[in-house]
């Protein structure tokens, strides 16, 4: 507990001060000034906020077959009769499965990875559900994996790992296009993008 | 209102972990002022000028304001990129290993030119080379005895008397070669002729010149563990990123391209 921060008011304060500040991104004066918010809240506000807090840890469950976060096993996308059961979509974090669905490009099956391979902070291939991958290429009727990690140093390893170790020889594997971002500047491009870019030129449709 | 100073160098990007919602704090090796540590604000947005230029293992000319505890990336350009490193897995891991070397050997705020220039030019090879494993062991000599590390290869590292060709061990602990008459079996590592040879060459020859040599995977493998052992010696712990490219030996690697 960060005992400059604490007050000598209440045992109870100082303790929601100490879990809020295990929060990312939450300081000490942040903890503070949120406690202080909560007390002056209703009770009911309150007892709102704590269930749904305890909830998630309760409810949420991982899908057994995408491994997304869940309240049902398995979950709404993998059960749902209208998606493309022969492609699938593998992405590094469950937030990633948010933004290609709000995008409402593609309709087939994800896989959530859970983190990529970063071998400086000691995460490796075990550490991630790719082993989970590999058993639903062998099981289901897969004919396309869109490996959509990031395209960062840790995304490209991880990418090349579960391209490189696939033995499903039917299996087409892609990756998302690499090129310049709406919105974005030719001049600010860096040369690997840039060169990306001129391979998957497409020509203008009339 | 003073104004904010900046300055600008040559810089390889060695590594970075996301901050807040969108930046990046970088660890940097510049050839003017050594190792940094500096924020790219707004950097994991897409449409940041920043993006692409700030990946590991990439050479980067990088303008930077000093700040109170880190510096502010303001500008950045990429010098030099190794998109090859991304498309080959082993070369990814070896890059990464050269990487976790450099930042793990200097200290803060130091420059080291020859730290750079040996670190630009074993990622140029890796980049190029189908085989780059000689060459890295090289390198792994390079930064040792450019960080003040180098292994005695001459005289016993114990007694100082010459050593005689064929009768010596080597000492991690103590830094070198030693005779039989000084070594104790336990604490040594067995060390052939051909392995001070080979050390011999690397320390006289920093860059180019392995592929011509006709090396036995015997004696490689022992400069292998001495080199690593010394490294882990000194450094005081394991390398993360020597584990993963160990890990990826004992796979097989089916040849499916991405």
């Amino acid at each position: 507990m960060n005992l400059n921060n604490a007050t000598n008011v209440s045992d109870s304060l100082n303790s929601l001060i100490e879990e809020l500040s295990k929060l990312p991104g939450i300081g000490p004066k942040t903890a503070q000034r949120l406690a202080y918010y909560i007390v002056r809240q209703t009770e009911r506000e309150n007892i709102q906020l704590a269930e749904a807090i305890s909830s998630v840890s309760t409810k949420i469950i991982y899908c057994d077959k995408c491994q997304n976060l869940s309240d049902y096993n398995p979950c709404i996308i993998c059960t749902n009769p209208n998606r493309n059961i022969s492609q699938i979509c593998v992405v590094e974090d469950p937030m990633d499965v948010v933004a290609i669905e709000k995008s409402n490009c593609f309709k087939g099956l994800y896989h959530v990875l859970h983190g990529s391979i970063s071998p400086l902070n000691g995460i490796g291939p075990d550490q991630l559900r790719i082993k989970q991958l590999f058993q639903r290429l062998e099981k289901e009727d897969i004919s396309e994996m869109i490996i959509a990690t990031n395209p960062t140093l840790q995304g490209e390893a991880t990418a090349l790992y579960i391209s490189n170790n696939n033995t499903k020889s039917d299996l087409v594997i892609t990756h998302l296009a690499r090129g310049l971002p709406i919105g974005g500047s030719l001049e600010y491009s860096d040369d690997i993008t840039l060169s990306r870019a001129f391979q998957g030129r497409q020509q203008i449709s009339e | 209102m003073t104004s904010i100073k900046t300055y600008t160098s040559q810089a390889l990007v060695l590594k970075y972990f996301p901050y807040k919602e969108a930046d990046l704090i970088l660890t940097v090796f510049t050839k003017q002022h050594g190792k940094l540590q500096a924020i790219a604000k707004g950097a994991r947005k897409p449409q940041s000028k920043f993006s692409g230029h700030v990946e590991p293992l990439t050479v980067i000319n990088i303008q930077l304001a000093r700040g109170r505890s880190i510096e502010t990336v303001t500008q950045v350009q990429t010098n030099k990129a190794y998109p090859t490193l991304y498309k080959d897995l082993n070369k990814l891991a070896h890059g990464i290993y050269i990487s976790e070397l450099i930042d793990q050997f200097t200290p803060e705020k130091e420059p080291n030119k020859q730290i750079f220039d040996a670190g630009i030019d074993i990622l140029d090879f890796i980049s190029n080379s189908p085989e780059p494993e000689l060459k890295i062991r090289n390198f792994e000599f390079q930064i040792l005895k450019f960080s003040g590390f180098l292994p005695e290869l001459f005289v016993c590292v114990k007694c100082g008397q010459e050593i005689v060709a064929g009768e010596h061990r080597y000492s991690v602990s103590n830094g070198g070669v030693i005779c039989l008459g000084c070594s104790d079996i336990s604490n040594t590592m067995d060390m052939s002729l051909a392995s001070i040879k080979l050390l011999r060459y690397f320390n006289r020859h920093s860059t180019a010149g392995e592929s011509q040599l006709r090396i036995k995977e015997t004696t490689y493998t022992e400069v292998r563990n001495l080199l690593l052992e010394t490294i882990i010696f000194w450094l005081e712990k394991d390398l993360k990123s020597s584990q993963f490219i160990d890990h990826l030996k004992t796979i097989q690697t089916p040849l499916t391209k991405l």
